[in-house]
């Protein structure tokens, strides 16, 4: 058992998406995003494993002395206690949420040394990389696609019923009156997604794609298109873990394809991606066939409400095509 | 506009100020217009009560290039910088402390101008908040506090969020004198501004928490009962007691109807205005985010 807390996770609402509803052991916090993860690390240095949740990515920006404090206790420490804490938040665009509930996280996250960072692009992978972050003795931000965070997966949790909308029968709170009501859990099993290791969901000749949480589905979609208009096949490699990443998997990648596109949202001066990037260059030089390409968002200081400039800041599926076709097309 | 809602014209997540309004327009009403006010994302009635243009607010929810903020805010981030109306994180609290730096320049410059610092209950329980009464008191700063008190934090009530949930208590720790006006009644909280102006103006802050109630939902053009975690009798007394309302019949019948006609037109001139309104161009995307430099 695990305490959930954060900004309006407990009842009525169960958070904002709901991704808590029904949880016996999430309550609502004060309004304090510092306060929330403060006392999470608090708990944990007293031996608990809290899960605490600021309810939009954005507001973490409020935070983050807190999170640097979190990534180097136990290095400064010598070792002598664990930070068994996970950070769950909304991330990204997808909700016209413009100026502060479209934010990327994970760049920012990826400088906090010490975290282990995390995004899903399919619920499967949300529940078992959540189990694997209480699991795990470190800190671990799991950051949420909110485009994504009310899909239905095409691959089902263990024990998830698989007649489609039954599961929100079972769990989601009516419309009116839910002081009475209760959660009917299906019997899941346990199911973990390793930390740190990413997966392979297309696989092909022609070119390596990477990316996780919302454009990976883009990046999926855009490879089947591709493939079945011009013939080209892609390694389309769904990170899942930001820290640690799966390098392995990636440069074993490049060495049989030798192009290579990363595609995130966040803002792309001094993204994560670029990290990706610099290692790529730095050591698969010359096994590369084309330049080597990323496509993040622009940066510009927030996403805009206005959909033309959502449109234009974070990748789209016509944008995530065209630089998979130059990718794929450009002579060697 | 909750009525225009469902037309999904609105193209931003709205957080009506219904039922609030009297905090808005009672202290702006006494205010001057050289002076300053920092708001919350519920910002609807500060911005139009600090004298915001109705046309590019409305622009400005429909994500449209004439709007306030271009169109690139939407509801929670209305910017009003020639009536004086800053614009907000949607981070309660945050605010708090822009508006001391300004009252602190303010007072440095030997200006006469005052600044209003408007949050809610919520705001409270950010650490901003104390730091920033704090230097408030500390320099004994020309600045108002109006905790605007609807007594919920989304769904979550106060006494479930706060030990004691005595916002005013907390502003005298800090040295700072605070009344709470009951009721959130308008005509008492203009009288109460007017008196406390001058006195703030030469410099001490002071704090007010005005008990108010939102009638719609959190987020959005609904009401909310359905929910279980507040009940209709609770707004009953607050909808007995509308400060819209009671002024409405303060004026005479024959004026009031002029008045609400007029009123009428202006929104529906907003609306026509909104829709006719361009959409940004795909350029507008890095406009402003520097001053250019001329040096």
């Amino acid at each position: 058992m695990t305490d959930i807390f954060g900004e309006d996770v407990g009842p009525p609402l169960g958070g904002v998406f709901t991704a808590t509803q029904g949880l016996k052991t999430a309550w609502n916090s004060p309004l304090d995003e510092r306060g929330i993860v403060g006392a999470a690390m608090g708990i944990a240095y007293a031996g608990g494993r809290p899960v605490c949740e600021i309810q939009f990515c954005d507001y973490g920006f409020n935070t983050i002395d807190l999170l640097k404090v979190a990534g180097n206790q136990r290095w400064a420490g010598a070792g002598h206690y664990s930070m068994p804490i996970v950070l769950m938040t909304p991330s990204g665009s997808g909700i016209r949420g413009s100026l502060y509930h479209s934010h990327s996280f994970e760049s920012i996250a990826s400088r906090l040394a010490g975290w282990k960072i995390v995004m899903p692009s399919n619920p499967l992978d949300a529940y078992g990389l959540m189990l694997s972050a209480i699991a795990d003795p470190n800190p671990v931000m799991v950051l949420l696609p909110k485009a994504l965070l009310r899909v239905r997966g095409d691959k089902l949790i263990p024990g998830e019923p698989e007649e489609e909308g039954k599961l929100k029968e079972l769990i989601d709170a009516p419309v009116g009156d839910r002081s009475r009501w209760r959660p009917r859990w299906p019997d899941v099993q346990e199911h973990f997604v390793p930390l740190g290791v990413g997966t392979l969901v297309r696989e092909g000749s022609h070119a390596t794609v990477v990316s996780y949480g919302r454009t990976l589905p883009l990046c999926v979609q855009a490879a089947d298109q591709l493939e079945k208009e011009n013939g080209w096949s892609f390694d389309v490699i769904d990170l899942r873990s930001i820290f640690p990443y799966d390098w392995k998997m990636i440069s074993a990648s490049l060495m049989k394809t030798g192009r290579i596109l990363i595609v995130n949202e966040d803002t792309e001066v001094t993204n994560f991606g670029e990290h990706l990037l610099r290692r790529v260059i730095d050591e698969h030089f010359y096994d590369l066939l084309v330049r080597p390409r990323a496509l993040m968002g622009k940066h510009v200081p927030g996403i805009g409400l206005n959909q033309v400039y959502e449109k234009n800041t974070v990748p789209q599926l016509p944008d995530i095509k065209q630089a998979m076709h130059e990718l794929a097309e450009e002579e060697a | 506009m909750a009525r225009a809602y469902p037309s999904d014209k609105i193209k931003s997540p709205v957080h009506l100020s219904i039922g609030q309004e009297a905090a808005s327009v009672g202290v702006c009403a006494a205010l001057e217009p050289e002076d300053v006010v920092f708001g919350t994302y519920r910002c609807h009635a500060l911005y139009l009560a600090k004298g915001g243009d109705l046309k590019a607010m409305i622009a400005e929810l429909y994500g449209k290039v004439t709007g306030c903020a271009r169109g690139k805010g939407g509801s929670m981030h209305l910017i009003g910088t020639e009536v004086g109306m800053h614009g907000a994180s949607a981070v309660v609290g945050t605010t708090i402390a822009n508006a001391i730096g300004h009252a602190y320049a303010l007072k440095y410059q030997k200006k006469n101008a005052l600044v209003v610092s408007f949050f809610g209950d919520g705001a409270t329980e950010e650490g901003v908040f104390g730091e920033s009464l704090n230097f408030a008191v500390l320099k004994q700063l020309p600045i108002i506090f109006v905790c605007e008190n609807n007594q919920y934090a989304i769904h979550t009530h106060q006494s479930r969020r706060q030990g004691k949930p005595n916002v005013c208590a907390r502003a005298e720790a800090y040295g700072i004198p605070a009344e709470r006006i009951e009721h959130g009644d308008v005509l008492y909280l203009y009288e109460r501004i007017k008196a406390l102006a001058p006195k703030v103006r030469g410099g001490g802050p002071h704090f007010l928490e005005v008990m108010t109630y939102r009638w719609q939902e959190h987020v959005g053009p609904n009401r909310d009962f359905q929910l279980g975690y507040r009940t209709e009798d609770e707004m009953h007394p607050w909808v007995e007691n509308d400060q819209v309302d009671r002024l409405k019949h303060m004026v005479d019948g024959p004026r009031r109807a002029k008045l609400e006609e007029e009123v009428e037109e202006e929104i529906a001139a907003a609306f026509a205005f909104a829709e006719s309104s361009p959409v940004p161009p795909a350029e507008e995307l890095y406009a402003d985010i520097f001053k250019e430099s001329h040096s």
